[in-house]
């Protein structure tokens, strides 16, 4: 009889595509092989695994099909299980898993990138978001140098493909038809309804995001904003910041 | 029976919140005991813990632990105690219970409640890792018995011998899933009735329906403890048998795979009820 960690290590390797043998040694033979009651737990593992990752990729599911999604979701599952009890933290390695996959279509990492990033927006912790009154006393001098700090639950995809427009059509409700052809910045946030939000930004304030989140000042994202669309105007583009919780606050309340 | 055994339990039947029923249970509050929680699904923010906020203005909430491992050798995974114990604060819940199982070996977890040896050294292991969870929450839990689908060779204790055991050395109280004293008897050809007559006078603080499925295993029939149907006949006069023996302690309704409307469920737990109701009204 092994010890107990012994065991509890046999027995995740016989689950996850390790060796059965030493964990069926352990198991009382009943009417049935050892082999065959562990496999019940093998089976329940793999399946539950690969049911929570379809939960978080529903459009990747749809637009590969139940039958390739299993193909791939299966050496997933095995060589990247879960490290953590919370199955919402579960996945964040799947896109990069599906660039590598063989047959995938060019688009499907970037598409699983949107929706581990709504999967984030949806279940991040809340904290205060950016807003107006953080801004009240501000000299007008010192917003160049401001930097701000993006909340957990917001994330920029910059995609050569147009995910938002395919992961729109392959909604439950939609027919797929997707009506755009273009590369596609997506910008996720968790909306005041407290549900995950996205939406697709032109190219200017794809650049302006895109240094903010790269941690420069509201000047130099301004300077790369403007060197991509000449009509880009840094005060629409704060209201816009501030519209919707995308930044934190900053601590004490003032910037 | 006395008087106060025979009285009638606190609270109605329960039911498992989840997170499709969210929208129907924020526009109408359902007319049931309370509502129990998945712990490890509302530890962010936003939309669900928002319904999760609201549910507890209208119904007493019970948090409900899936994945803190209390049968690990290696010892509670501290970051998620914290966690869970974060979210205890913040609910204030009726209720705390966990599963006599592990899911996390060598840092990787299975998202299953997989099964223990009933030994010495499981019940140290336990019992240790169950006052730790106690100590970190400042109060006592409720401890589930498992569905299982093997034994162990070396497994000395019978499974209801060891959760007794468990009560006994931590202080904890017992959470009794009827329908996996069912699943399990199945599974191992022992005796579901029985088995709950052996817990009499244990600290059972709350009861778990739900539905499984049946399979066939080279004509030996086998139970998955899915909770994805209603609940079997054979669980429900198995919970008649625990009512009576445990009239104090709440039932609560599972559902958790092909999830039914909410109306399915609490018609489930209404029928909970009326079985409860019965029941004690033949022992009066």
């Amino acid at each position: 009889m092994p010890s107990l960690r012994e065991l509890q290590r046999d027995f995740s390797a016989a689950v996850l595509g390790g060796a059965a043998e030493p964990a069926a040694a352990s198991v009382l033979e009943d009417r049935l092989p050892p082999e065959q009651r562990l496999q019940v737990y093998r089976n329940h593992v793999r399946i539950s695994l690969r049911e929570a990752l379809a939960a978080t990729f529903p459009v990747v599911r749809r637009l590969v099909g139940e039958g390739y999604f299993a193909t791939v979701a299966r050496p997933f599952v095995l060589a990247h299980p879960p490290k953590s009890p919370v199955l919402a933290d579960y996945g964040a390695a799947f896109p990069a898993f599906l660039q590598a996959a063989p047959n995938a279509p060019a688009y499907l990492a970037d598409v699983a990138r949107l929706e581990w990033a709504l999967n984030l927006a949806y279940h991040a912790p809340d904290a205060p978001a950016l807003s107006a009154q953080n801004f009240a006393g501000l000299a007008p001098d010192a917003y160049a140098t401001l930097r701000l700090v993006p909340l957990a639950s917001t994330t920029l995809i910059a995609s050569p493909h147009p995910i938002q427009a395919i992961w729109r059509a392959n909604q439950p409700d939609r027919d797929a038809t997707v009506d755009a052809t273009e590369a596609q910045t997506v910008l996720v946030w968790r909306a005041t309804d407290g549900d995950a939000a996205c939406r697709v930004l032109a190219p200017g304030e794809a650049a302006f995001f895109g240094a903010l989140i790269a941690a420069a000042s509201l000047g130099e994202a301004a300077t790369a904003a403007l060197a991509i669309d000449p009509a880009f105007e840094l005060p629409t583009a704060i209201a816009g910041l501030l519209a919707e919780p995308l930044f934190q606050a900053p601590q004490g309340g003032t910037l | 029976m006395t008087a106060a055994q025979a009285r009638e339990p606190a609270l109605g039947t329960g039911i498992g919140l989840r997170a499709c029923h969210h929208a129907a249970v924020m526009t109408s509050p359902p007319r049931v005991g309370f509502l129990e929680i998945h712990a490890e699904n509302y530890l962010g923010g936003g939309s669900a813990r928002r319904c999760l906020d609201r549910a507890r203005r209208d119904h007493p909430v019970s948090v409900h632990g899936v994945g803190l491992s209390l049968g690990s050798a290696e010892g509670l995974d501290d970051h998620h105690l914290a966690r869970i114990a974060r979210l205890v604060r913040e609910v204030e819940p009726m209720l705390v219970s966990e599963h006599l199982a592990w899911s996390v070996a060598g840092g990787v977890y299975h998202n299953d409640l997989l099964p223990l040896p009933y030994t010495e050294e499981s019940l140290e292991a336990v019992c240790a890792n169950v006052q730790r969870l106690q100590e970190a929450l400042g109060r006592r839990v409720l401890v589930e018995n498992p569905s299982t689908y093997l034994r162990f060779a070396g497994s000395s204790i019978p499974e209801e011998e060891f959760l007794l055991a468990v009560a006994a050395r931590t202080g904890c109280g017992l959470l009794l899933d009827v329908n996996n004293v069912h699943v399990t008897a199945t599974n191992h050809g022992l005796d579901a009735a029985a088995y709950i007559d052996r817990l009499a006078g244990a600290p059972v603080g709350e009861m778990h329906l739900a539905g499984h499925h049946v399979v066939q295993e080279e004509g030996v029939t086998i139970l998955i403890d899915d909770h994805g149907s209603a609940v079997s006949d054979a669980v429900w006069a198995l919970y008649a048998r625990a009512a009576r023996l445990f009239p104090q302690a709440p039932g609560l309704v599972e559902w958790d795979s092909s999830i039914p409307a909410l109306d399915v469920l609490v018609a489930e737990a209404h029928r909970a009820d009326a079985v409860r109701e019965v029941t004690h009204a033949v022992a009066a």
